[in-house]
């Protein structure tokens, strides 16, 4: 008799950085099972509002239902609220929804990126049963394990041990973060086979969103 | 005196008898069905210019058995949505006979409300997760393909819940024969044509028909453009194996 398994690991890596005045979120677009690509067009990142970004590696399947959960509540705040729901409570949020699931996980690597009410940058991922954690950049995914001390060596890291979200020092400026983020995914594409296709770059600022997408390699 | 080997025997053995005399089957608790029986392969989606292309073959396979050489296992949906699967067949029937209901009770509604692509993909992924978080999975992986609001539109999706788009795609071992040609086919000529997209797509069958056992060369295609959808009649293609000679090796 089969043994039927309700998970899959789709790969796929996506990263975050907190800045003073800014967030930016990336995600690569691979969709893969097993050793084959289902996909090279499907960046796993979710606007949620205008200021929050919700990005999530591992089964794809939970992470569509997830958000499509996130979406549904974001939805119902702004009926009952009249506002878009802010970033720290989507933070707030995301526990409860992955902890609800306790005992048939979703199986997802999230990270939820935003401004909050006064324009600085807030990055939390969790893991798939829903603790959080509040550093100034993170990285959740297939090449995490990479990219992460690059990061470290790059920006430095800073935790904090309460649940108030930190960010980078004021010397790392948008562009200079751009540029590491790129870096990051360039290098995890070079080692990583589910990491590759396209990176999704997205620059939230007081001013707006801002996306970008660069080629990885393809192979 | 050597056993015989029944062609079935590998899924008879692996069917649940009624009765429970089943060894592993004793005292366990009830099990669902969790492999498929009837089964069709790889399908292949292409977008092109102005709609899309979904082809087939014609196989209900039974293990190793080609068991039904002629089941359509396309669906057209409405003058703008078209299905193709593979998978087990009669899980099939049961999503076919769900989207008739569906499109039963939209027409009742009278409000101009129909499948879209889209819609169609977006609904069919929540029914295949569902299912599958009930450890009673539906078998299949499905392509859905139509014009939303005019713009081609392709989905894909595993029996896991797992949903995608992309401009072109393959699904089982089509994943591995045909989705490396279409890639690079398109990444030739990005403003194909329908021509060259029902002839990009009959390719992969053909490919899929030389390395593939469970695949046939009586395929089916089905093309939706602004003119709306049409499911085509099955046809056949002839395999050239004048190179079957030079193998060697295997002999």
């Amino acid at each position: 008799m089969g043994h039927f398994d309700p998970y899959d690991d789709n790969g796929g890596t996506v990263a975050a950085i907190a800045g003073q005045d800014y967030v930016l979120i990336a995600s690569d677009s691979r969709l893969s099972t097993g050793s084959t690509i289902l996909s090279r067009f499907t960046p796993k990142i979710y606007p949620l509002s205008k200021v929050t970004v919700f990005a999530c590696a591992g089964f794809h399947g939970d992470v569509l239902t997830l958000v499509k959960q996130l979406e549904i509540r974001m939805k119902l705040y702004v009926h009952e609220h009249g506002e878009e729901m802010s970033t720290k409570a989507m933070m707030a949020l995301l526990l409860p929804t992955l902890y609800g699931r306790r005992f048939f996980p979703y199986y997802v690597r999230p990270i939820v990126a935003g401004l909050d009410r006064e324009g600085r940058g807030l990055v939390a991922s969790y893991d798939p049963i829903g603790t959080p954690e509040f550093f100034d950049y993170v990285i959740q995914g297939s090449a995490e394990n990479l990219v992460h001390p690059f990061l470290n060596n790059q920006i430095g890291a800073k935790k904090t041990l309460s649940d108030v979200p930190i960010q980078a020092p004021p010397e790392l400026t948008l562009e200079k973060a751009v540029k590491l983020l790129k870096d990051s995914f360039l290098a995890a594409a070079e080692r990583d086979v589910y990491t590759g296709d396209t990176v999704t770059l997205m620059a939230i600022t007081a001013k707006g969103t801002e996306t970008t997408e660069y080629q990885l390699r393809r192979d | 005196m050597a056993k015989r080997y029944d062609i079935n025997s590998a899924l008879l053995r692996d069917l649940p008898l009624i009765n429970g005399s089943h060894s592993s089957a004793v005292g366990q608790p009830k099990a669902h069905t969790q492999s498929p029986s009837v089964s069709g392969t790889a399908v292949i989606g292409v977008a092109f210019k102005g709609g899309i292309v979904l082809a087939a073959d014609t196989v209900g396979s039974y293990g190793t058995l080609c068991k039904l050489r002629t089941i359509p296992r396309l669906l057209r949906v409405n003058k703008s949505t078209v299905l193709a699967m593979s998978g087990d067949y009669a899980d099939f029937q049961y999503i076919e006979q769900l989207i008739a209901k569906k499109t039963m009770q939209d027409f009742c509604s009278d409000d101009g409300y129909e499948w879209t692509p889209k819609s169609l993909h977006s609904w069919l992924t929540r029914i295949l997760y569902n299912a599958r978080s009930k450890f009673d999975p539906l078998w299949n992986s499905y392509v859905v393909g139509g014009l939303e609001d005019g713009v081609p539109y392709l989905g894909g999706l595993t029996m896991l819940g797992i949903s995608y788009t992309a401009p072109y795609m393959a699904t089982g071992f089509g994943r591995f024969i045909a989705q490396p040609f279409l890639a690079d086919q398109l990444e030739k000529n990005p403003e194909m044509d329908e021509a060259a997209a029902r002839e990009v797509a009959i390719h992969s069958l053909r490919l899929l028909y030389y390395r593939n056992r469970e695949s046939s060369n009586k395929y089916q295609l089905t093309v939706v453009t602004k003119d709306g959808s049409v499911l085509e009649p099955i046809k056949e293609f002839e395999g050239v194996w004048d190179t079957a000679l030079m193998i060697r090796g295997y002999d």
